[in-house]
């Protein structure tokens, strides 16, 4: 559905060049939902502009639909972003116009009929749920009623392509799992293809298929969600995964020197990663009674990562050394993913 | 009627010069501002859309206009008009009378507005630009649907400012030759010291901006969602 190859930007500023995209091949595939991760800055918001040209890529290809973008002439252009929809941070309501003429707006080229527009609205309205809110201003409505709007707004087009920057960033937890759900509804019934750029970690592992995670314009990592968490392979996928459960506090109070993480002598903390099907295994009792291996759980947590679960584990093993060494041996051979932290 | 007179003494034999003057001050600002808010728009949009990130960048373009905007803006009115006599008269062919003071009027408004127009639209979110390139909208559609119509409450205030100082310039047009409620304060008021006839133009003049500034406001609030 969409290529980008080679894709760079660069911007020349007072303070010199600067590098927000770098050489970023990506596939974003029909029908699925495609999450790019990173924090502020890393260049995910000019990439996810680069898809509809809102941002010119200096360099590569722009590849929607089997057309490069690139070589199309401004007005073609035009009709090609009527068929990729946008929603913003901020939304980008028109304040005076009501949630019906903001939804209207897009079909101002449409070619269809006064009573084509209206039941189309409508039906878009009903199917973000604010069919009773259509006579509102914007400045009615709460952040969540107005990111919906905007996402009736960018359907209205019946587009291929809905491209989310940032969509639910400034929308609390609650409402950002309404919008959540509201795009994969999207998404499924309408098969649309959903590309979302963000920074939480809640929003790639709720609904994105494939993910792509950014650091200072590069892809550093991209693939299957399920995967590419429970198995990462970058520092920066790790530091992601963690910002997301609390072990990157675990770290910081070890660093720190908290009692609770101290370790009696000969004893060692491991990191246990489970996924999918080894996530229901009784391991920790069945150490402690084969091996005489005491393990005492210091943190816990399990994420589901598209209705998988994906359990994370520090324990610290405390026993005999060598019942310690076999029941390592022992969650290395059933294939717990294992790390050991500290000894 | 007579209790209005015995306050204004003069107004029984200057009543109908007065009204005539009134029409005047009417007739100058009306076809000057209608002109002026046409040009002062357009220069507005001009600026906005070929400043830099604008969605027509143009340096030269948007250089000149601020120049321009600039350097009129800066010579006093009074002076304007004088230098303004050779342009007037190639215009509408005379610098005397309404007709020859709506062109020094309508330059001497125009940059002031200009500018005002510029500030409102600056205000209009970069957001909704950004939408609107991405719904597929080409930039002259944009000024209209979304720089203009999204800025029809400050436009109307802007308008509302520049209107109340374009009767400001009427007056000083009719100290020289352009006739209205100014001339006829300089002539009667000032010349010959009719003190009553000074409180009478005022009046007036406050009752054509009240007036103007009461249909502003509710422009206004009937546009601000």
């Amino acid at each position: 559905m969409i290529q980008l190859q080679n894709v760079s930007k660069t911007f020349h500023t007072k303070a010199g060049v600067v590098t927000a995209v770098k050489d970023v091949n990506l596939e974003i595939k029909d029908g699925e939902i495609f999450g790019i991760i990173g924090f502020s800055g890393a260049g995910k918001s000019t990439l996810v502009r680069c898809i509809n040209l809102l941002e010119r890529p200096t360099e590569g290809k722009v590849i929607v639909d089997g057309q490069n973008l690139m070589e199309l002439k401004e007005k073609e252009l035009r009709n090609v972003r009527r068929k990729i929809g946008m929603i913003f941070q901020h939304f980008n309501l028109m304040r005076s116009r009501t949630v019906y003429q903001n939804v209207a707006f897009p079909l101002k080229k449409s070619g269809l009929s006064k009573e084509e527009k209206d039941k189309k609205i409508l039906s878009l309205l009903q199917l973000v749920d604010l069919a009773d809110k259509k006579d509102a201003y914007p400045s009615q409505l709460s952040g969540g009623q107005k990111q919906r709007v905007a996402i009736a707004r960018a359907l209205a087009n019946d587009p291929d392509v809905l491209l989310c920057d940032e969509a639910t960033s400034a929308l609390d937890p609650q409402t950002t799992q309404s919008i959540l759900k509201l795009l994969k509804k999207v998404n499924e019934e309408l098969n649309i293809t959903i590309v979302l750029i963000t920074h939480e970690m809640a929003v790639v592992k709720d609904i994105c298929d494939r993910v792509a995670i950014m650091e200072h314009g590069v892809v550093v990592e991209a693939g299957d969600t399920v995967e590419v968490f429970a198995r990462p392979k970058e520092e920066m996928t790790k530091q992601f995964i963690d910002t997301a459960s609390n072990l990157g506090k675990v770290h910081e109070l070890m660093e720190e020197g908290n009692e609770l993480l101290q370790l009696t002598h000969g004893s060692k903390m491991i990191l246990l990663t489970y996924s999918g099907e080894n996530a229901g295994h009784a391991l920790i009792s069945y150490l402690a009674k084969q091996y005489d291996v005491e393990a005492n759980i210091l943190y816990g947590n399990i994420d589901f990562l598209k209705g998988k679960p994906l359990g994370k584990l520090v324990v610290a093993l405390n026993g005999e050394k060598e019942n310690l060494e076999n029941a390592i041996a022992y969650i290395d051979s059933i294939g717990v993913e294992m790390e050991v932290i500290k000894e | 009627m007579s209790f209005i007179y015995s306050i204004a003494p003069h107004l029984e034999t200057l009543g109908s010069e007065l009204l005539q003057c009134m029409v005047q001050t009417l007739q100058m600002s009306l076809i000057s501002g209608v002109v002026a808010f046409i040009i002062g728009i357009c220069f507005g949009v001009v600026l906005i859309v070929t400043r830099k990130g604008g969605i027509f960048q143009n340096t030269v373009i948007y250089t000149i206009l601020d120049k321009i905007i600039d350097i009129l803006r800066s010579i006093p009115f009074i002076i304007l008009m004088v230098l303004l006599i050779p342009v007037s008269r190639a215009i509408v062919g005379t610098a005397l009378g309404v007709t020859g003071a709506c062109v020094p009027l309508i330059v001497g408004t125009v940059p002031f507005f200009a500018r005002q127009i510029e500030s409102v639209l600056a205000d209009v979110d970069k957001g909704l630009i950004e939408a609107s390139e991405a719904m597929g909208f080409s930039p002259v559609e944009i000024v209209f649907h979304v720089y203009l119509k999204e800025s029809i409450p400050g436009i109307t205030r802007v308008t509302m400012i520049t209107f109340v100082s374009l009767i400001g310039l009427t007056a000083i047009a009719g100290a020289i030759g352009a006739g209205g409620l100014g001339d006829f304060a300089i002539r009667y008021g000032y010349q010959l010291g009719y003190q009553d006839m000074i409180w009478i133009t005022v009046l007036l003049i406050l009752i054509i901006i009240s007036i103007f500034q009461l249909i502003g406001n509710i422009i206004v609030k009937k546009t601000t969602h």
